[in-house]
């Protein structure tokens, strides 16, 4: 926001400037130019429109000192002292097409002369506080743990270091903290936010019983342990990353073994796996992980996004429309790689030089040339060692021993192999070796295809060939470099060991707002996925580096979880207080807890939850919600002819097939992530479309028939089941007014219409 | 952080964002108040748009664009002077156009035989034979088309137009999908999903003749158990105990903004139903569009009084929706591309092929143009007709034509359109822009679109992953040769 509230006084200034009049010819030759009274306008006046906050025309900027300085493509614009060598005069004089600007009139004498003398009496330029080294920015900055300040609060205990930052800045800002929420709604919270679902009416009632002083510590630590954790934990990764199960774009195909990748993030979350290693796994696993099923099965990540089949398919690499494609799809790598674990907008240098932020052209294609041999496709693979090299024999045996000895051998190499359970198989970035058009380059031994930096990102404009690489100028962290003879799993490795160097100042600070956020609905970043210059800044930068050195030091996010939710912050009542509402509406500085309202799976899961249909079952393929008609061109995805009865459709979301060409409706209605974007907030709306699929939809009517026959069993009188409905989907009793309006209700319209108003109520998609 | 963003970040997220939509206080949405004109950054010419989407790829060579040199080297075989790619083999011998031409209305402009329809309404017309895509895989140039990128993930023009101007009635959605009923085109419904905007910029799909023309509008069919007077009191009953829940919740916006959006639900209900009922159109009307054709069953063939129904119903529909508030409709001919022929694509048989849907698509948009001029609604109501890329001069060995992203028609009416103007004219075979220096883009039809709506398309910004986000990305110009 600084940068853009900056950006838009320089306009303003560059505006009132414009509207000065420009000096005369008699004051320049002689007198001491002054930038900003008699150059500035001048640039202004003529460069602006397309080297100036808008647009940047061949990467030059001229309306800020230190871009300006930089230069753009043609070099630096001046020269200090040099007039005559200064590509701006030069360029302004031009008798040729390189005058600047194109059209129009040009520059009167007066206005060279002015130039030349700014210049050649130094090119003063005052400093305008636009950044020197784009390098120089909070995010680039080295972690260290900052020290814990020292705050006390008497009516506020300072449960742990988290409560002590937040007071210190509650106390900057005038402000105080909530009181602690009760227990019912730390208990309903915590589900929510620890496992996504709610808790039944018995944990509640326990929880509220134990009287032990660690009850909360306890209820934290069964529900960090719980495995419908990884479950809700994997669908908020699964929306950074993109995760579909179709390839999107024209003919969307199924993608049947995408699944594998979901269950690897589900398992690596409830195993609490070291983050490093869950993000090397996803980079590189094969070649750092050799022979285990997640390190094949983790590389769902890099295929985790869209891929255009015709563009692979029906188009050779050697055609335009084909070269787009494949950029486009290492592109998606790249982009996925670096904004998932680092937060940078890194495809922003396909064009030109990243306009913010320390990327230049050439290192976003050195990563492209990291992926360059790769592609998405299926790999096989064996979970048990023994198998795998059984196989792996055998396979080679069926190829050399017929010619060796006779056909009876050759039968009992092929019954032995057809003996071996099949192997598992899994979408993945991975050498491909196919025929046709998408031959990948698995025929020549994976060798990685050749990248050159496209002139304007254009694929027609190919420039210099580039190795691989990874950004240069991320302080802290030094850039790697191979052998000549590496291979492409040494690219994808180095790339995992850079973006996992414990001096990275992004990566550990990227994943810990990502958690903090998912606790809390804002991050301390409210950007997720930039924490570049056109990012937010931190609310609160040393709770930030605080959380960050621990993640980086025992690399836990099971810790991470416990410092958090076990803080006072967490812990505080999400009660408005309006004097506090007035001076900090968004709540930035957490003077309350932030009510929430939750994501589309969650109420899906509630809903089914209640209702007695959920399906705990974990991992496995994907079901399917839909019916798919004509899948022999372009498959139609046709949600309205499932069967909402059908079992196999009543587990978790996380398990939902995701297809990417057709959203399923009533959760897209409900603001589910869009599989084609990375999704690193949800956007959060009440429309008349979302009240309509959560009164109408086929699912929730027939959930709310069975939440029906469920209370039906559960009260001797419409007012107990009435009782048990509410309990069941709130967590707590109705109070005698609601349960009067709700009895009278059911007696008039019946269970199953009480059961369906419950799942419509606000307290219902609300986590105070 | 101007207001948009407060707005956005407010209440812990869009609460005050959908608390000033459904308030009817769109105007503090934008970057800039809305302005007592209807305008966002200047007075608009027109207030809504609908917008017609042939899929698979639209031959300009054999609609709109006439080329006397094709029809004099019919057969002989092709040269383009310089290498061409085509998509797939489709540097056969020179194809005349498969139908006549001859010129209609005032400005004499020539018009095949199969889009005849269209002659009545051609001075309304202008039409842009310039078009220049960036690729010929439909995914791609459709999604450029509608979003204004070439890859999936950015919000659909309609969207746009939702999120800048709001609604002008919020009991009917502010876009409108009407999709071809028999499937979705390339990259389904990501040519008009909000993407990184909020969910209800999102177009909203009707399929006019389904028993349920949007889904969810009345509860399921298994849900025996609603009758409209348990749906009634089970809605008073809801708002009831919301109240409550709200009211010991002082300050969360998004609370009321839910009850709401109940509310506007049930008026909804009403008003789709009507917005959507033909059957009330005068028999002058129904004629006008070509539906007073008396079958109810079609043969298995492709055909053209089938096509006529189904695309003239649609834009038939859209004039209701339109009159009724509804800023942006899009209707789609043509479906995914696959076989038999119900797209656009004709790689194997123009005449077959863009036969059929080329006759109901023109009586359809003629219908309509002049219908809603005889509303009055043409004056602020954009008509525009696109599709993903052209079709090649050259044949594919027979009788069909490869895709030609290097030059394609498109056509505006009405809502501040000069008509009756072809603008940037195609070289002799419809092959490339006569001005390959000057094409134009879609960017270009988009910022025209929204100057037109009262939008500066370059202050219309989104801010997502560190880029604000602008429907003409950084491209566009308006094209002030069409104003009329």
């Amino acid at each position: 926001m600084i940068a853009k509230s900056w950006l838009s006084i320089q306009i303003i200034l560059a505006l009132l400037i414009g509207l000065l009049p420009v000096p005369v010819v008699s004051q320049a030759p002689t007198k001491a130019v002054d930038f900003d009274r008699d150059v500035k306008p001048i640039l202004s006046k003529h460069c602006f429109a397309c080297h100036g906050p808008d647009k940047q025309r061949a990467d030059l900027r001229l309306d800020r000192k230190a871009d300006a300085s930089r230069g753009g493509e043609s070099g630096k614009p001046f020269v200090p002292g040099k007039p005559e060598n200064s590509l701006l005069v030069r360029r302004v004089t031009a008798k040729d097409d390189n005058r600047m600007p194109p059209s129009g009139d040009g520059l009167s004498t007066a206005e060279v002369a002015i130039l030349k003398t700014w210049i050649m009496q130094g090119a003063d330029w005052p400093d305008d506080g636009s950044p020197t080294d784009p390098a120089d920015w909070w995010s680039f900055r080295p972690l260290r743990r900052p020290a814990v300040p020292d705050v006390g609060l008497a009516q506020w205990p300072v449960a742990n270091p988290i409560d002590a930052f937040i007071l210190a800045k509650l106390k900057d800002k005038r402000l105080s903290p909530s009181p602690q929420a009760d227990r019912r709604t730390l208990i309903r919270r915590l589900y929510f936010d620890l496992l996504g679902l709610p808790p039944s009416p018995e944990e509640v009632q326990d929880f509220l019983r134990d009287d032990a002083p660690d009850a909360y510590d306890k209820l934290v630590d069964r529900l960090l342990a719980s495995p419908h954790y990884g479950e809700r934990w994997a669908r908020h990764w699964l929306d950074v990353v993109h995760f579909g199960e179709t390839h999107g774009y024209d003919k969307d195909q199924p993608r049947p073994n995408a699944w594998p990748y979901r269950d690897y993030v589900i398992r690596s979350f409830n195993a609490d796996k070291p983050y490093a290693r869950f993000v090397r796994e996803q980079v590189a696993g094969d070649v750092l992980f050799p022979g285990t099923a997640d390190g094949i099965e983790a590389l769902g990540f890099l295929a985790a996004g869209p891929w255009d089949l015709i563009g692979h398919v029906e188009l050779p690499e050697t055609k335009i429309d084909g070269k787009v494609a494949r950029h486009l799809d290492r592109d998606d790598f790249v982009s996925n790689t670096i904004g998932t674990f680092l937060a940078l907008t890194v495809h922003c240098a396909q064009c030109h030089n990243h306009k913010f932020d320390p990327i230049p052209q050439e290192d976003y294609y050195r990563l492209q040339a990291v992926f360059a041999a790769i592609d998405r496709t299926e790999r096989t693979y064996d979970l048990d060692s023994g198998i795998a090299a059984r196989r792996a024999v055998l396979t080679r045996l069926t190829v050399g021993l017929p010619a060796l000895v006779g056909g009876t051998a050759a039968e009992i190499v092929r019954a032995s192999l057809k003996a071996l359970p099949p192997p598992r198989v899994a979408y993945v970035g991975a050498v491909h070796t196919g025929k046709g058009n998408f031959a990948g380059t698995g025929a020549s031994g994976g060798k990685p295809r050749p990248i050159h930096i496209l002139a304007r990102g254009d694929v027609t404009k190919p420039g210099r060939e580039v190795g691989p690489g990874t950004i240069a100028s991320i302080p802290g962290v030094a850039p790697f470099t191979l052998a000549p003879d590496h291979t492409e799993g040494d690219r994808r490795a180095a790339l995992a060991r850079w973006i996992t160097d414990p001096n990275h100042p992004l990566t550990w600070r990227v994943m810990a707002n990502r958690i903090w956020q998912y606790h809390f609905g804002r991050g301390l970043v409210e950007t997720p996925n930039d924490f570049g210059r056109m990012g937010q800044l931190p609310s609160h930068p040393e709770l930030l580096d605080y959380l960050a050195s621990e993640l980086r030091d025992h690399q836990s996010l099971k810790k991470l979880h416990r410092l958090i939710v076990t803080s006072a912050t967490y812990k505080q009542a999400s009660t408005d207080h309006p004097s506090y509402s007035e001076s900090d509406a968004e709540n930035r500085y957490l003077w309350r807890q932030n009510r929430r309202k939750l994501e589309a799976e969650a109420v899906r899961d509630a809903i089914l939850l209640v209702a007695g249909k959920l399906n705990l079952r974990m991992g496995g393929p994907s079901f399917q919600d839909f019916v798919i008609e004509k899948p022999e061109h372009s498959p139609h995805y046709q949600y309205h002819l499932h069967d909402p009865e059908d079992p196999r459709s009543h587990r978790r979301a996380v398990y939902r097939f995701v297809v990417r060409s057709k959203q399923q409706p009533f959760m897209a209605a409900l603001d589910c992530a869009d599989p084609s974007l990375a999704v690193d907030r949800r956007n959060v709306t009440q429309t008349p479309q979302q009240a309509l699929a959560l009164l109408n939809n086929r699912l929730v009517v027939v959930m709310a028939r069975h939440f029906a026959e469920r209370i039906a069993h559960l009260g001797a009188n419409e007012e107990e089941r009435v009782q048990a409905a509410v309990r069941l989907a709130l967590g707590r009793d109705p109070t005698p007014a609601e349960c009067e309006m709700l009895t009278a209700y059911a007696r008039e319209h019946g269970l199953a219409n009480t059961c369906r108003v419950i799942l419509n109520l606000n307290e219902f998609v609300f986590v105070d | 952080m101007n207001r948009r963003e407060f707005l956005f970040h407010s209440g812990g997220g869009l609460g005050g964002i959908a608390l000033a939509t459904l308030l009817g206080s769109e105007s503090l949405l934008a970057d800039t108040t809305r302005r007592p004109d209807g305008g966002l950054h200047h007075k608009p010419r027109a207030k809504r748009v609908v917008q017609l989407f042939m899929a698979g790829g639209a031959s300009h060579l054999d609609l709109f664009d006439f080329k006397p040199e094709l029809v004099k080297r019919h057969g002989q075989p092709s040269d383009f002077g310089e290498p061409v790619e085509a998509f797939q083999d489709g540097l056969g011998p020179w194809l005349r156009p498969v139908w006549d031409f001859k010129p209609y209305g005032q400005c004499g402009k020539p018009l095949s035989e199969v889009v005849a329809p269209l002659g009545a309404v051609v001075d309304e017309i202008a039409f842009v034979h310039n078009m220049v895509g960036k690729t010929g895989v439909h995914s791609q140039g459709t999604l450029l088309q509608t979003t204004g990128f070439d890859r999936p993930g950015f919000p659909g023009m309609g969207c746009w137009v939702s999120y800048g101007l709001g609604s002008l009635n919020e009991n009917l959605p502010t876009f409108v999908v009407l999709p071809d009923h028999r499937g979705l085109a390339s990259n389904g419904t990501k040519n008009w999903d909000s993407a990184f905007l909020p969910s209800h910029h999102q177009g909203t799909v009707i399929y006019p003749s389904d028993k349920t023309p949007i889904a969810d509008l009345f509860p399921d069919e298994r849900a025996s158990f609603v009758t409209p007077a348990s749906n009634q009191a089970g809605i008073e009953l809801l708002a009831r105990l919301n109240r409550v829940h709200a009211a010991e919740r002082p300050g969360d916006d998004r609370l009321e903004a839910r009850i709401r959006s109940y509310e506007l639900a049930a008026r909804m209900q009403l008003a789709a139903p009507e917005a959507l009922d033909l059957t009330k159109e005068p028999a002058h009307v129904l004629k006008l569009y070509g539906l007073d054709h008396g079958q109810s069953s079609f043969p298995a063939e492709i055909n053209a009084v089938e096509e006529t129904e189904y695309f003239a119903r649609k834009c038939l529909v859209a004039r209701r929706l339109l009159e009724r508030g509804v800023r942006f409709v899009q209707i789609w001919s043509g479906n995914d591309n696959g076989f038999p022929r119900r797209n656009w694509d004709s790689h194997e048989d123009v005449q077959r092929d863009h036969g059929p849907l080329a006759i109901g698509m023109a009586r359809g948009a003629a219908a309509l143009i002049t219908d809603l001029k005889r509303l009055g609604l043409l004056d602020d109501t954009i008509v525009l007709w696109t599709t993903e890329f052209g079709r090649m001069p050259s044949s594919q060995g027979g009788k069909g034509r490869d895709h030609n992203p290097y030059c394609f028609t498109n056509w505006l009416a009405g809502g501040g359109i000069k008509g009756g103007i072809s603008y940037g004219p195609s070289d002799d075979f419809g092959y490339k822009p006569a001005d390959r220096k000057h094409p134009t883009q879609v960017y270009d039809i988009h910022a025209t679109i929204l100057h037109l709506l009262g939008i500066d398309h370059t202050r219309l910004t989104f801010r997502h992953n560190g880029i604000d986000r602008r429907l003409t990305d950084v491209h566009g110009h308006v094209l002030s040769d069409l104003l009329a």
